[in-house]
């Protein structure tokens, strides 16, 4: 269950997009990876987070953060796992 | 649902459905979500579902306690299976990370039809109220090319700011979808899979957003059928705006209809296959259900247009989706109609 995420200001929104810039840069044409995008936090809230935006990297199937080397945050965003295979429809 | 018989005879199949159905709690459907997370893509395993403890070693006798189920192909035992383990770490299924009690049954299970050929709408209900001749043309209606035995979505109708004549917007998969349709292909409506022929050519294609890395194309119509700038079952487009984070959607498909969602990802980039070729795709944004008891889209849905819920501006436009979980991508609907020199016009014929 993901959590409502309040709208965030222009800095914490422009943090995130370099963050996930920087996963892009790394991780964008992995062969697990179907999607990487700024949003809600999938995770239960966590004080620290909650309700800012975080990294999302989305894998086409369950694999270790360990096997991917993802980071747990990119200058402080965190980043999350979401399993999910998108097909064009 | 209508279950056709409120008052199940005692013993009866109606009986024992109603009695595992008292069993499947809100914590039962959290980790039966949560089982199809992890390990639906495992190639060990043929099904996961709710049900009844299967005793494989005891002539596959049925035990009445509840259970998860993981349906492996394949079943390890002793040290057969600690082998297994060490060799094949990414395989092994850890029944702790469901929090459910969870059964592993063996069973191998086939399709009884012949294998189909998945790509988005190839599989046509005989009946779909979209897949009809429309008159005149609105959003939300069965469309397809003169060459691809399908069905997509006619997302709606934009002007061309270059010549201010009316075209329809849909998807690069929907209006083209290879990379040998030439400009000026017949667009038909309803699209071939729902009958449509050279006899239903409503536009031609003209061009596509692929190289500003989106899955978008806009195709001139040719006056045979009058458009509005409505969706149907929707009303009228009001504008257009940015998604953003917690906006409720709401879209008219070909496949699902009108189904809802809530943004929950958006500025997403993905590399996609078209035709053969990996193409990477820019503004995407990630529509999720609003409850778990709702289809967000399926094939047959892309080139609709997601509409913010309570103003009816176009927010984006649908081109993906996964089934489990369920969830609609979508491109960001300022950035597709700046790529493709197009406006949202006023309503008009």
């Amino acid at each position: 269950m993901s959590t409502v995420m309040s709208q965030p200001d222009n800095i914490t929104m422009e943090q995130a997009r370099r963050a996930a810039e920087k996963i892009e840069e790394q991780f964008l044409f992995h062969p697990l990876v179907s999607l990487i995008d700024v949003g809600t936090d999938p995770s239960p809230a966590t004080a620290a987070h909650a309700g800012r935006p975080v990294v999302r990297v989305h894998l086409r199937k369950p694999v270790s953060r360990q096997i991917m080397n993802l980071p747990d945050d990119v200058d402080g965003i965190p980043v999350r796992i979401i399993i999910a295979d998108y097909k064009l429809e | 649902m209508n279950s056709g018989n409120k008052n199940p005879q005692p013993g009866s199949f109606n009986e024992s459905i109603a009695e595992i159905a008292c069993q499947f709690t809100t914590q039962a459907q959290e980790a039966l979500d949560r089982a199809h997370r992890l390990y639906l893509h495992n190639p060990r395993v043929s099904l996961i579902d709710f049900g009844w403890k299967i005793n494989d070693r005891d002539g596959r006798s049925i035990e009445k306690t509840p259970r998860i189920r993981i349906h492996v192909r394949e079943k390890e035992y002793g040290a057969a299976f600690e082998s297994f383990a060490v060799n094949n770490p990414e395989l092994v299924i850890d029944t702790d990370l469901i929090g459910y009690p969870v059964d592993l049954p063996l069973a191998k299970y086939r399709t009884g039809q012949k294998p189909q050929l998945e790509w988005y709408g190839w599989e046509a209900p005989p009946v779909n109220p979209r897949g009809r001749v429309f008159n005149p043309l609105r959003g939300g209606i069965s469309i397809s090319n003169a060459f691809k035995n399908s069905y997509g979505t006619l997302g709606g109708r934009v002007v061309d700011r270059r010549t201010g004549r009316n075209m329809i917007l849909s998807n690069w998969h929907v209006l083209v979808g290879s990379w040998y349709v030439p400009r000026g292909t017949p667009i038909y409506q309803p699209g071939r899979l729902h009958g449509g022929t050279a006899r239903n050519t409503i536009a031609n294609y003209d061009r596509d957003a692929m190289n500003s890395y989106m899955d978008a194309a806009v195709a001139y119509v040719n006056g045979n059928r009058p458009i509005t700038n409505g969706q149907e079952e929707l009303g009228q487009v009001t504008g257009t705006t940015e998604p953003l984070p917690d906006m409720v959607v709401t879209k008219s498909g070909s496949k699902t209809h009108i189904t809802d969602g809530r943004v929950t990802g958006f500025v997403g980039r993905m590399v996609m296959n078209y035709d053969g070729v990996p193409r990477v795709i820019r503004n995407v944004f990630h529509v999720a259900q609003i409850s778990n008891d709702h289809e967000v889209s399926a094939g047959g849905d892309s080139g609709s247009w997601w509409l913010e819920k309570s103003t009816n501006r176009a927010v984006g436009l649908h081109f993906a989706g996964s089934n489990v979980p369920e969830y609609a991508l979508a491109i960001s609907m300022p950035q597709v109609l700046e790529a493709l020199d197009v406006r949202i016009g006023p309503e008009n014929t």
